[in-house]
């Protein structure tokens, strides 16, 4: 098969798309560096790339049936890793969120968590028979599977990946079994219980985090100068961009986390509004064209598994550009496969394999029935 | 999700969203792009200055006149992001800085602009090693070496050396220092840019601390300036002179000239009531500019150039070479001059009330008879006398680089312009014993001693030093007139009838006394109090082979001969002991 044959499979679209996305942010790493290559960040990254490429390979060799198989065993496993970090996890910048192997690997489950928590409520969901239009069950599923993870996380603690677990959640549980009222009710506990909240469930630099997202230049040093800085990084690059390797933001360690949150800034910086709109074009892509497969796909396990890949791409992709450019809280949400992290970048490729396998393969699943 | 399917919704929902982030993008690079960009620049890029000495102002024999004296002063930059209540508590206990002072310093608004504050200037050894240690701590804190200006002889020569003020332009760009005020009258403005040094920029990289990156890229070296010493200014003045001349004014105000008759430079200008020009190298408070402008003698005013008077006897020369030169009288004419006269039925009197009885026009100039040259002016007529006042440079600007008056002479323009063309005798009568229609200013003065000194050649003068002899012009004056001219002003000095007896010696000066009448505009009452006259002096000193001519203005002196004789005595007894033994 050529190229231009394999650029034809739709299920190869997106597998480029996610390849393409990975290319650019080694390149990005590349140049925000000045240290030796193979200590960098980007050969690390680099040995990660090499390693999702071959996970693709894999698991888009994969029968479907497989997935449904592999739900269950994931989400215990994810549990099970989320429980064993609390003990013997790396504690880093206060939050215990880190397996370590050795000291070049290293594992962080509430990533696998993520993913875990789409394939069981997946699987369940189509598992319902006769009380699939049943509202209550949805919900009572949805919260019992997703509060585990939940507050696993939340005790590490990693409040982005909290948030993060909590938006797809929601996305899929409402997206499946859409209640009006419930919606309603559930946002007006959330107002009532607000309060109590913000005075007692809150830590101070998480409240700081957010009066400095409403108002980031109060206190411009503080807590609101990552935001800016971003700001800056974001807005210096222009059209053109400052070019490769000339990212001073970075450079000069005004931005905090510049590999891994704050890779897009750099990336702006570098390469301006050109280079920031061919990223926001990709992940586009990469969530738009899965989605309009999605009333086509008859299983309901299949459907669920599509929309919530679609949308843990999308939450992480939206909610990191938008936290780097102020229009949300610095939360510490990476973008998938464009930040630097193994886990993540693991994760992703499976989510990207799982997409490309269901658009691949669903028509033969409907003639199959499972 | 009834009516809308659950795909479309997704979509919808994912674009719109999208379609934020991408307009959102616009406005951060494209619309607000550029002032993203400077403020990156300012975030890493940190502008060290360098401040430069301004150059030294030299008296000819090298005596500093103005000089720049280095100072220490301790800023705090206001645009890192380290703790300022630490720095405060800081400078509060090591410096004993006032609180009141630091409460008022509030954190710049970092990163956006650059910001420097004085803490506290002209540091002390103590104090300088009080603070060291605190600056290894904290990044905001500079010592700064700076330059103020110092003027020696305070008052001396103020008018003629100038001084210095803020130069705004550039506080705004670089933060005040003293080493960038600029020269803002005298001959710190007029040679500004030779004496400016050049403020020194350096660009450091530094990261989000405040820190220095050692790695020092080309680029940011091309935008650096080299700081550059401002240069010497080396003058003509011979600043103990001036200092002896200032203070030989005692009680009195006015001006005066020393300039070298065969070279033109200029020894000596002084102008009293001074100020002393020290308090504009650093930031003038209100309370001493207002002191100054407020002060009812007008010390800020340069005598030497800006105030130009009625000349009083002294324009009797003009009067008298005019009336030689033009054949209205020659060397032996006797007129007879009585206690006044009448012109145009008026009355005109001589200042000495039994006149002088007959004389001729050299003893005219010794006694200073105001009716032989009543008389001699008519018969000259306005015309030529106009002439020869303008071929001795009166009413005209010289070369000097300084705000001039030229004063007036009664020429066609201006008895066309100022008196609708009509001239009486009486106005005659009076320009030609120095009062009414013509003004002028004590370098005028010196011009003309200066010409009957040296036998036609009109003054070149120069104030800097340039070591080149400069090309004369000649007045076409007759030997025999010139000589008479010098006889006579060597009488006024050494005859036993001559009015300029205060400053006889050692009999080898020449010169005329001058009194201009001040009158009041009320009252017309003259010679008494704020109105008493003027008085004018104006010498050259030795008779034979002249070297230096002094012009004295004193003003309500009361009489030139009796204010300026002492002063004119002084300096050539200062002349003699400091230029004529080491010459010989």
């Amino acid at each position: 098969m050529t190229l231009a044959q394999l650029w034809r499979k739709p299920e190869f679209k997106i597998l480029i798309a996610g390849c393409l996305i990975m290319c650019l942010s080694f390149i990005n790493l590349l140049f925000i560096e000045e240290v030796d290559f193979l200590k960098s960040y980007s050969f690390r990254q680099l040995f990660w790339i090499i390693i999702s490429i071959f996970l693709m390979f894999i698991i888009t060799r994969l029968r479907l049936k497989t997935l449904k198989d592999i739900s269950v065993p994931i989400y215990v496993l994810s549990l099970i890793l989320l429980i064993l970090v609390l003990f013997i996890g790396e504690k880093i910048s206060g939050s215990r969120s880190w397996l370590k192997f050795g000291d070049l690997l290293s594992f962080q489950p509430s990533e696998l968590a993520k993913i875990a928590f789409i394939f069981i409520i997946a699987k369940f969901y189509s598992e319902l028979g006769a009380y699939s239009k049943s509202y209550i069950i949805k919900y009572f599923l949805g919260f019992v599977f997703f509060i585990f993870p939940f507050l696993l996380i939340v005790i590490q603690p990693d409040l982005g990946s909290a948030f993060m677990l909590l938006a797809i959640s929601l996305s899929m549980i409402f997206s499946f079994s859409y209640n009006k009222k419930i919606l309603i009710s559930i946002v007006l506990i959330f107002l009532i219980f607000s309060v109590p909240i913000w005075n007692n469930g809150l830590r101070e630099y998480q409240k700081e985090r957010i009066i400095n997202f409403i108002n980031p230049d109060k206190d411009p040093s503080g807590y609101g100068y990552n935001a800016i800085q971003s700001k800056i990084a974001v807005g210096s690059g222009k059209i053109l961009g400052k070019g490769l390797g000339k990212s001073s933001q970075g450079k000069f360690r005004f931005l905090p986390e510049k590999h891994t949150d704050f890779a897009f800034s750099v990336w702006a910086e570098q390469t301006g509004l050109l280079g920031s709109t061919v990223i926001l074009f990709l992940f586009s892509f990469l969530v738009i064209y899965p989605l309009s497969f999605l009333d086509k796909i008859k299983d309901q396990f299949l459907q669920v598994l599509l929309f919530g890949m679609c949308s843990y791409f999308f939450f992480h992709f939206i909610i990191n550009i938008s936290m780097t450019i102020g229009l949300f809280p610095v939360i510490g949400i990476p973008i998938l496969m464009f930040s630097y992290g193994g886990s993540s970048m693991v994760c992703a490729a499976t989510a990207l394999s799982v997409i490309s396998l269901i658009i691949a393969e669903y028509r033969d699943v409907n003639e199959l029935g499972i | 999700m009834a009516k809308i399917s659950r795909k479309s919704f997704s979509i919808l929902t994912v674009s719109i969203l999208v379609l934020i982030i991408f307009l959102r993008l616009i406005h951060l690079q494209l619309w607000s792009g550029e002032n993203y960009r400077l403020v990156s620049q300012n975030n890493f890029l940190r502008e060290v200055f360098i401040p430069s000495p301004r150059g030294e102002i030299r008296d000819r024999l090298g005596r500093k006149i103005a000089f720049s004296k280095p100072v220490i002063n301790l800023y705090l930059r206001t645009d890192t992001n380290e703790n300022l209540e630490d720095i405060k508590t800081t400078l509060h206990n090591v410096l004993n800085i006032n609180q009141k002072k630091l409460d008022e310093i509030k954190p710049g608004d970092f990163p956006y602009v650059s910001k420097r504050i004085l803490i506290k200037k002209y540091l002390n050894l103590n104090q300088i090693y009080k603070i060291e240690n605190e600056l290894k701590r904290f990044q905001s804190l500079e010592l700064v070496v700076d330059y103020l200006r110092i003027y020696p002889y305070g008052e001396v020569g103020a008018h003629k050396i100038g001084y210095l003020t803020t130069n705004d332009k550039r506080d705004l760009i670089y933060g005040s220092f003293l080493s960038t005020r600029t020269g803002v009258a005298g001959l710190e403005k007029k040679f500004n840019d030779q004496l400016q040094g050049k403020l020194g920029t350096r660009y450091l990289l530094v990261d989000s601390s405040g820190r220095e990156v050692k790695k020092i890229e080309s680029d940011f070296k091309q935008i650096s300036v080299k700081t550059k010493k401002g240069e010497p200014l080396d003058l003509t003045i011979d600043i103990e002179l001036e200092k002896l001349i200032f203070d030989s004014f005692g009680d009195l105000n006015g001006a005066a000239m020393v300039h070298d008759i065969n070279t033109g430079e200029v020894l000596a200008m002084v102008s009293k009531p001074s100020f002393d020009p020290n308090i504009f190298s650093q930031p003038i408070s209100n309370k001493d500019w207002n002191k100054l402008i407020e002060n009812k003698s007008k010390p800020l005013l340069d005598r030497v150039f800006l105030v130009s008077s009625p000349p009083g006897s002294i324009i009797k020369i003009v009067t008298a070479i005019a009336a030689l030169e033009e054949n209205v009288i020659d060397k032996d004419t006797e007129l007879y001059c009585p206690g006044h006269i009448v012109i145009g039925g008026r009355k005109f009197r001589d200042w000495l009330p039994g006149g002088h009885g007959t004389i001729n026009v050299k003893q005219a100039l010794i006694v200073s008879s105001d009716v032989f040259f009543y008389q001699v002016g008519l018969k000259l007529g306005v015309k030529k006398f106009a002439k020869w006042l303008g071929r001795f440079e009166f009413g005209e600007l010289n070369d000097l680089p300084f705000f001039q008056n030229p004063g007036t002479i009664p020429d066609e323009e201006f008895i066309k312009k100022s008196l609708n063309g009509k001239w009486y005798p009486g106005d005659m009568a009076n320009v030609a014993i120095g009062q009414g229609y013509l003004t002028i200013n004590v370098v005028q003065a010196s011009i003309m001693t200066s010409i009957i000194a040296s036998n036609g050649k009109i003054p070149k003068f120069s104030i800097v030093k340039s070591g080149k002899k400069p090309v004369q012009n000649k007045l076409e004056i007759s030997e025999s007139n010139l000589q008479l001219i010098q006889e006579g002003l060597l009488g006024v000095i050494n005859d036993e009838k001559g009015t300029g007896f205060f400053a006889r010696d050692d009999g080898k000066l020449a010169g005329k006394t001058g009194t201009a009448q001040v009158i009041s505009k009320d009252t017309r009452k003259y010679g008494h109090g704020r109105y008493r006259n003027h008085g004018w002096f104006t010498a050259y000193y030795p008779y034979e082979n002249p070297q230096i001519v002094i012009s004295i203005f004193a003003e309500h002196g009361s009489s030139g001969g009796a204010a300026g004789g002492p002063i004119i005595k002084k300096i050539v007894q200062y002349y003699k002991k400091n230029y004529i033994k080491k010459e010989s």
